[in-house]
């Protein structure tokens, strides 16, 4: 996919390069594109840095499980049917603070193992489950609490205060995750797709 | 527009607050701070250089594409449309990108901010549109291969109708707040 959609940016804007007499801007951009782009990322380097440094520091002081232990009660609502001892209740939430400090490279090995716990007690397993739709909308959603990686490319570029999409980014979201959620619940009764935690899939499991 | 301290006094303080409970936490807990910071520093660094490669292809490409002026003559041929849902021409591609992949993504809201500047309305935009959604469709692929299911239509509908509601509010939300 990526693949694609690099050959296709470049061999478009080449292309309609000669039709529009662009190649002046063209050539401009491919001589001069790679070095900004190595300016963008030094410059980004030290905000990661810092942030997967600092979460490192929130996870040892046990802020990810404390997180975690006060996500306990919405993750019982957004997956009712799972029996508290189902194996991929502690992945969903694992998966779900990962994401709310954006540590992407943490939230899917995770989100994968909740996948296959729910997969593990799918009663149909050719089609996917309830909790594996709520799932996916919570991931991709990008629900961050702190996005580092768009505070820093605004940094980057003299914003005068980087942190201040802070709110619209929250609000934009936050309520686009719970409206495809609210989606998903309504198209889930209507269509009446079949959940992972369902009393016979446990009992098969037991057998 | 107005001056960023004074429409953003929440934000201003979400950062250093964060930052203070996480260092209480590590007070009362204990723990070897510093040494903590490094080690978890040392990985993003790591992460960091790794992406080099990707945002510098990337980059160079979005640079080609946006300097042959072909979203200018696409934006033309839409602008009653895009105007009527009070979409800036310029963050259209990134519009289309985003649920695709997480670095051409990225380059381009990179691109759009150093172009129109961080503080304009289609800096801003991009800004938000590129933080309150994900690579959709990447990760719908990747999470379904893990487990062998193949029935992907439902998923990839819920949640781009996700994305659209996600720029839609990034829309209002610019508008309104700033």
């Amino acid at each position: 996919m990526i693949h694609k959609i690099w050959l296709s940016l470049f061999i478009v804007g080449i292309l309609y390069s000669f039709f529009a007499e662009t190649t002046v801007q063209v050539n401009q951009a491919v001589v001069q594109g790679a070095s900004d782009a190595i300016q963008l990322i030094i410059y980004l380097a030290g905000i990661l840095t810092f942030w997967t440094g600092i979460l490192q520091v929130a996870n040892r002081a046990k802020l990810l499980n404390l997180l975690e232990r006060m996500l306990t009660p919405v993750i019982r609502i957004l997956y009712p049917k799972l029996k508290s001892n189902h194996p991929a209740l502690k992945y969903l939430t694992t998966n779900m603070v990962s994401n709310m400090m954006g540590l992407g490279s943490a939230a899917t090995p995770t989100g994968l193992k909740a996948m296959k716990e729910l997969q593990a007690t799918n009663p149909h397993p050719e089609r996917p489950t309830f909790e594996m739709y709520t799932l996916l909308v919570m991931n991709t959603a990008g629900f961050t609490l702190i996005p580092t990686t768009i505070i820093g490319i605004r940094a980057a570029y003299q914003a005068h205060n980087p942190t201040d999409v802070f709110l619209p980014i929250i609000f934009a979201s936050g309520l686009s995750m719970i409206g495809g959620l609210l989606i998903h619940q309504f198209y889930s009764r209507f269509k009446k797709i079949h959940s992972s935690g369902s009393l016979k899939s446990v009992n098969h499991e037991r057998r | 527009m107005k001056e960023g301290e004074e429409v953003s006094s929440i934000g201003n303080y979400a950062v250093p607050v964060f930052l203070l409970i996480i260092f209480m936490m590590a007070l009362i807990h204990k723990t070897n701070a510093f040494d903590d910071f490094v080690d978890g520093a040392k990985e993003g660094l790591a992460t960091t250089v790794k992406l080099i490669p990707n945002l510098v292809g990337m980059i160079v490409a979005i640079k080609v594409f946006l300097a042959s002026g072909i979203v200018e003559r696409i934006a033309a041929i839409l602008a009653p449309v895009l105007s009527t849902l009070h979409i800036e021409p310029p963050v259209l591609p990134l519009m289309f990108l985003r649920p695709l992949s997480g670095s051409a993504a990225l380059g381009f809201t990179s691109e759009l901010i150093q172009i129109h500047g961080p503080d304009s309305l289609v800096g801003r935009l991009a800004a938000v549109m590129q933080g309150s959604s994900d690579t959709t469709i990447y990760i719908i692929t990747v999470y379904f291969a893990a487990v062998g299911l193949k029935e992907m239509k439902h998923a990839l509908k819920l949640g781009l109708a996700t994305d659209i509601m996600a720029f839609i509010l990034a829309i209002v939300s610019v508008t309104v707040y700033f």
